[in-house]
């Protein structure tokens, strides 16, 4: 992320940011030195457990981050050049809804009951945007159109409970697309849906990014969700970075051993998903050195001193990883954990041949 | 392993519709129609659908928690919808249940200890030390450590709560364990440990497990057998490589391909299904899956390239549902004017920079408030044609000659306003034996039925008619 | 999972710290005593449980029992003294001195201990028992300074309104000693906060007004609580007709002017503090059961009420254990806002003079200070100051009990 390139910098860059919670229990570093962009037109992943901090860190993006008891203490999050954290108040509400829009988990409870979905669409174009009743209207037909809800002209008076799940959720995204926004930020749009719904929103998504060169930060705990619509990956565990890179090359060569066992012990992978061990650490006296160490197969004495690992760069591309086992030997690639042996997915190889 | 756990027959479960609710809610909404199932000794049985059609009412209904209309139910070979009192009692007993939402399911007000030691005080045990030692064992059990007893629902993870709900239906030491959605509410990370904890507990005790799920990931993960649901009715029931390898059914297809997969970056051949679940209350007659189904059988006497039939009978069924009217068709025409009028490709698309204000599209909104009633009266017989047609992606004209008359004749109508006209023309002469009459289940091999009239049924197979498999 | 480090849920930092641990009591508030069986029971396991040997097993908790004993008692002791009692007329004769030090108890001072028994078993035992929850109700309560100083000026008049009558005796006339001006307007100490126009003491009459004004509250509101959370309860788990005619019941009482139907009873029977206690408290009680009815309609939805359900649970041991204990925010929150207004009601009653003349209640002392609001002021302004603190205290302790009750405030803490 240097600053001489200025066409084609990124969008949205986030850099080291934290962000702390007070609790009755002591300081949370609910997101603790977070780096990553987000490149014009493209969408990134932000992957990991609940408690990794993803949540918190899509919040803090547009300053929605609850405070108190939350507070953005460091970091800089920067929207199209400009310094999101700094921004004033009336700044931040000119780019929410806007230039920066969100959709949530929960459709059910983002959509107001009493009013229609045109009517929940026109407000959200008319928040930003001076224009007639009429040609609101017009449009919220068109962007219900695009998000694929049937018979928009006629849907646009029905309300909320009128529609099932899948199809509130394609609501939200028209509500969100209602001024054409620069950055679409989704938060688990589809952990509350059928896998079937959820496919079909997926396909949405790709489809908007194709249509209207929208940028995407996507949030989810599933990495086989992220597959499907990814440019770039980033796996948060504990409120750090530990592997970043272009899709392609996350799930053809996790690097990190996090990122393997997210990909292993998801239900249905052949062979048999395995669980990984133990639960994420105390989040107000995190461990020193690797918060993943006290999981991790292949961790050493070394991991569990000192900060967190440097990042390494993994193979050719702008991958990286932060584990000190790639310390020394960048672009090589970590084998199988002690004991695993042959047992241990051959990535390289794309396990797999059940859906062939 | 020859004598059923659990057996259902035929059941059906109702419940009645709010009125006013839904527009023709007339009383009430069968969540299941006609199931018949079993649970055999030891196994796990899989119960998988989409939300809403029906599976979580089956659950409940197999265990009682619910009254069916009508089928019998049987447990241990005894029929379980007419106890009450102490057989009741027992019978709850020896079958339990866990929930969606392990966090709704745990009273706030209570330690976890407490609320699993509850089946232990209902059912008798009144020492209060056994209680407490048998609820320390069985936390134990479920990967808890005993301090978790004394801890309350919202100190603990999502993960360590349905473990403690497992906990205290198996408190009880029951013979049965139907477990709604073990996994969907958890992070992916936790999902394997719950799985491989249900499955450990299953061959440890001996329990018949049914998992309700959406997820067939990890239905694929636990399960012996695979039961299909769509839209109150069972379609397809097999053995689970059987039925993920190889399904019978176009719905499982559908459902099968649609389960993300890590492993196999980018996007992959999946079949698309179109439209929504239909509405319980007025379920599609013949096969329910038809309006959706990519696989629809073709009426005889037409021939259609591929996937104009699919569309074609995509028109049908919004005609039937009231929504092939001049004034819908002419709302689609008045954008599409708009856009053509516009030098934008589309009336969507990104506004050109600089333009903020100055154009005719002030601030990037489409078509300027064209009121479809508007034009409704002067569109032309050729532009009703050609809108519908490019909404559904049909040639013109279809290479069928008879098929071609009836759709034009049927498009015809609708610009005249004659929509009732269109949907009887097109109802009539576009139909096929999937609406005409429920699939009857055919065993496509051992232990592995499915419901659809794509199955040839050689000779009498199973006849079950129109009651789902098994 | 096996860890006991608890993980955060999305955004939600944890809390709870393993430090907040406390020794096992996996059947705290309602457990029975611990009993004699199975001294090895430390190893029974869940698969080894003989059930048909507790089949029909069922047994009433000792506490329970202790509980309805104490109730019996009172109640028998209370028929006694209306039966056998003591002439009560001679009570209001007494002038100061020793007679007055232990006045025979009226109907209103059984209801009070009765009252009392019940705030303190209902509320105070399980906050004993449980003193983890205990501390999490008071630190989010201790927030708000200005009810924790509202709950110590209340905790003070009820302690003064108790005992105070006992050791100061009742206002006593005295021709001598009239408009005496209180001390911080030059008046003396041996009347500190001066004296009426008949010559009593305004200090034991605002202290008799305390014991009035908490008696009235807290009888009337244990009445509303008891017949809210039953009604409101009962209705929404029976459900169909019963629901019906009680919600149609709870209309008709809405509607009732309980105004007309206290002038009635004053009229024909003269209006003692016990009948215009009873008839405040049976009828406010209409609105609070439509909320707990609401509350408990959502109850009954929740999981935890279906995995009781489907563990065999009867429907009683479903409102008892499940649906009253989590209504019991709803109903403490609403008692906070009903009390002040019930002590509010009385003294409007008194002051326009229904109200039971043989009682020295603030409302009373006002309208009678009224004439002389110009020469002496103290008068009326005295028991209205402790009569606005009362009620405003009250309030802010409804405040804050929301506060602190609603588990959905949880989330504060993170």
């Amino acid at each position: 992320m240097t600053s001489d390139r200025t066409t084609s910098d990124p969008l949205l860059e986030v850099d080291d940011l934290r962000v702390a919670f007070h609790t009755d229990a002591g300081l949370v570093r609910a997101v603790d030195g977070v780096s990553f962009s987000v490149g014009r037109g493209e969408t990134t992943c932000l992957v990991g457990e609940s408690g990794s901090g993803k949540s918190v860190t899509a919040e803090a993006i547009t300053r929605l981050t609850p405070s108190p008891p939350g507070e953005i203490d460091g970091g800089t999050v920067r929207f199209d050049g400009e310094d999101v954290t700094r921004a004033t108040d009336s700044r931040l509400r000119e780019l929410r809804g806007n230039r920066i829009a969100h959709v949530f988990q929960d459709p059910a409870s983002a959509l107001n009951p009493v009013y229609t979905v045109g009517a929940q669409i026109r407000e959200a174009i008319r928040a930003h945007r001076d224009v007639g009743k009429r040609a609101a209207r017009a449009r919220a037909i068109d962007l219900l159109d695009a998000t694929g809800i049937p018979e928009p002209a006629t849907r646009v008076d029905d309300y909320p409970h009128e529609f099932s799940g899948g199809m509130k959720q394609r609501v939200c995204i028209a509500i969100a697309l209602a001024c054409d926004p620069d950055l679409l930020i989704a938060d688990e749009p589809t952990s509350a849906l059928d896998a079937t719904v959820e496919a079909g929103i997926l396909d949405l998504f790709a489809e908007l990014r194709a249509a209207f060169g929208t940028s995407l930060l996507f949030i989810t705990h599933d990495l086989g969700v992220a597959s499907r619509i990814a440019d770039r990956v980033v796996v948060l565990y504990a409120g750090r970075v530990m592997e970043s890179g272009p899709a392609s090359a996350v799930f053809d060569r996790p690097a990190h051993p996090y990122t393997r066992a997210l990909l292993a012990c998801r239900p249905g992978v052949p062979g048999g998903s395995r669980p990984i061990p133990g639960s994420l650490p105390d989040p107000v006296d995190p461990p020193d050195g690797c918060r993943f160490a006290e999981r991790c197969p292949h961790a050493i004495a070394a991991c569990r001193d000192g900060e967190h690992p440097a990042r390494h760069r993994v193979g050719d591309d702008d991958h990286h990883v932060s584990c000190i086992h790639y310390e020394g030997n960048e672009g090589t690639e970590l084998g199988p954990p002690p004991g695993e042996g042959a047992a241990w997915p051959a990535w390289s190889t794309r396990a797999g041949g059940r859906d062939e | 392993m020859s004598d059923p756990l659990l057996e259902a027959e035929g059941v059906i479960a109702e419940y009645p519709v709010g009125e006013g609710l839904l527009r023709r809610g007339t009383g009430v909404v069968r969540a299941v129609d006609g199931v018949s199932l079993t649970v055999r000794r030891g196994e796990t049985l899989g119960i998988v659908g989409e939300s809403g059609c029906g599976k979580s009412t089956l659950a409940r209904t197999l265990l009682r928690l619910e009254e069916p209309a009508a089928g019998t139910i049987r447990f241990d070979g005894e029929p379980v919808c007419g106890l009450d009192g102490a057989a009741l009692k027992r019978f709850r007993r020896r079958a339990q249940m866990t929930f969606q939402d392990p966090r709704s399911s745990f009273d706030p007000r209570r330690s976890v200890g407490e609320s699993v030691a509850e089946p232990l005080r209902i059912h008798g045990l009144t020492g209060r030390s056994s209680r407490r030692s048998v609820v320390g064992g069985v936390l134990e059990r479920v990967g808890l450590d005993a301090g978790a007893a004394d801890r309350y629902p919202h100190e603990l993870s999502g993960g360590q709560l349905q473990r403690a709900a497992l906990a205290r239906a198996l408190v009880l030491n029951p013979d049965l364990l139907v477990a709604d959605e073990p996994v969907s509410a958890l992070d992916v990370s936790v999902q394997a440990g719950v799985l491989r904890l249900l499955e450990d507990l299953r061959t440890e005790l001996g329990l018949s497990v049914v998992v309700i799920s959406h997820d067939l990931g990890a239905v694929r993960e636990v399960c012996d057998r695979v039961a299909v649901m769509y839209l109150g009715e069972l379609v397809e029931v097999g053995p689970t490589e059987t039925l993920f390898e190889d399904p019978a059914h176009p719905y499982t297809r559908a459902l099968v391909s649609a389960v993300p997969s890590a492993t196999e970056h980018g996007r992959r051949e999946r079949v698309r299904l179109t439209g929504e679940v239909p509405d319980p209350a007025d379920p599609p007659p013949g096969c329910r899956f038809h309006p959706r189904c990519p696989e629809v059988v073709e009426p005889e006497g037409y021939a259609f390239a591929e996937g104009v039939w699919r569309s074609l009978l995509d028109l049908v069924v919004r005609a039937e549902a009231g929504r092939l009217t001049p004034e819908s068709v002419a709302a689609s025409i008045a954008r599409q004017r708009v856009a053509d009028g516009n030098d934008e490709p589309t009336p969507l698309g990104r506004r050109p920079p600089g333009t903020d204000g100055e154009s005719v599209d002030p601030a990037g909104i489409g078509p300027a408030g064209i009121d479809p009633a508007d034009v409704a009266d002067d569109i032309a017989a050729a532009d009703v044609d050609t809108a519908v047609r490019a909404a559904h992606g049909l040639p013109s004209p279809l290479s069928d000659p008879d098929a071609e008359a009836v759709l034009a004749d049927a498009l015809a109508r609708v610009a005249d306003g004659d929509a009732e006209g269109a949907r009887s023309r097109l109802a009539r002469s576009f139909t096929t034996p999937c609406r005409e009459r429920p699939p009857r289940s055919i065993a496509v091999s051992e232990g592995h039925v499915a419901s659809c009239h794509l199955i040839p049924s050689d000779g009498d197979g199973d006849e079950n008619e129109g009651t789902g498999p098994e | 999972m096996t860890g006991d480090a608890p993980s955060a849920e999305g955004s939600t930092p944890p809390d709870g710290s393993p430090a907040e641990r406390v020794p096992p009591d996996i059947d705290s508030p309602d457990a029975e005593s611990p009993d004699a069986e199975s001294p090895d029971a430390d190893g029974l396991d869940f698969r080894e449980i003989d059930w048909a040997a507790h089949e029909g097993g069922r047994s009433v908790p000792r506490r329970h029992l202790a509980f309805c004993g104490v109730v019996a008692v009172g109640a028998v002791a209370w028929a006694l003294d209306a039966a056998v009692g003591i002439d009560r007329g001679t009570r209001f004769e007494t002038g100061v001195g020793p007679a007055s030090i232990a006045p025979a108890p009226g109907h209103v001072d059984w209801l009070f201990a009765l009252t009392l028994f019940v705030v303190g078993w209902a509320v105070v035992v399980p906050l004993v028992r449980n003193p983890r929850a205990a501390a999490r109700y008071w630190r989010g309560f201790r927030r708000n300074r200005a009810a924790v100083a509202g709950a110590g000026f209340l905790l003070v008049v009820l302690a003064v309104g108790i005992v105070g009558p006992l050791l100061l005796g009742r206002p006593s006339i005295d021709l001598s000693n009239t408009y005496r001006p209180p001390v911080f307007m030059g008046g003396t100490w041996a009347h500190p906060l001066g004296t009426t126009r008949s010559g009593e003491d305004l200090l034991r009459v605002v202290v008799v007004g305390m014991r009035v004004s908490m008696q009235v509250g807290l009888i009337g509101t244990a009445v509303v609580v008891v017949v809210a959370t039953a009604v409101g309860t009962v209705a929404a788990t029976a459900g169909g007709l019963v629901d019906e005619a009680l919600m149609r019941f709870v209309d008709v009482v809405l509607t009732f002017p309980t105004f007309f139907l206290v002038l009635l009873v004053v009229y024909l029977y003269g209006g003692d503090l016990f009948t215009i206690t009873l008839i405040l408290g049976g009828t406010t009680w209409a609105a609070t059961s439509r909320v707990v009815r609401s509350e408990a309609l959502q109850r009954v939805e929740e999981g935890y009420v279906t995995a009781a359900e489907a563990a065999g649970a009867s429907r009683a041991w479903i409102v008892w254990r499940h649906v009253v204990p989590n209504v019991s925010n709803t109903v403490v929150t609403a008692a906070t806002l009903v009390v002040p207004s019930l002590i509010l009601y009385e003294a409007a009653l008194a002051f326009l003079g229904f109200g039971d003349p043989d009682v020295w209640s603030w409302g009373r002392v006002i309208a009678e200070g009224r004439s002389d609001l110009q020469n002496a002021p103290w008068i009326a302004t005295i028991p209205g100051v402790f009569l606005f603190a009362t009620v405003l205290a009250f309030n802010f302790l409804g405040d804050a009990l929301r506060d602190a009750l609603d588990p959905r405030h949880e989330a504060d803490r993170r």
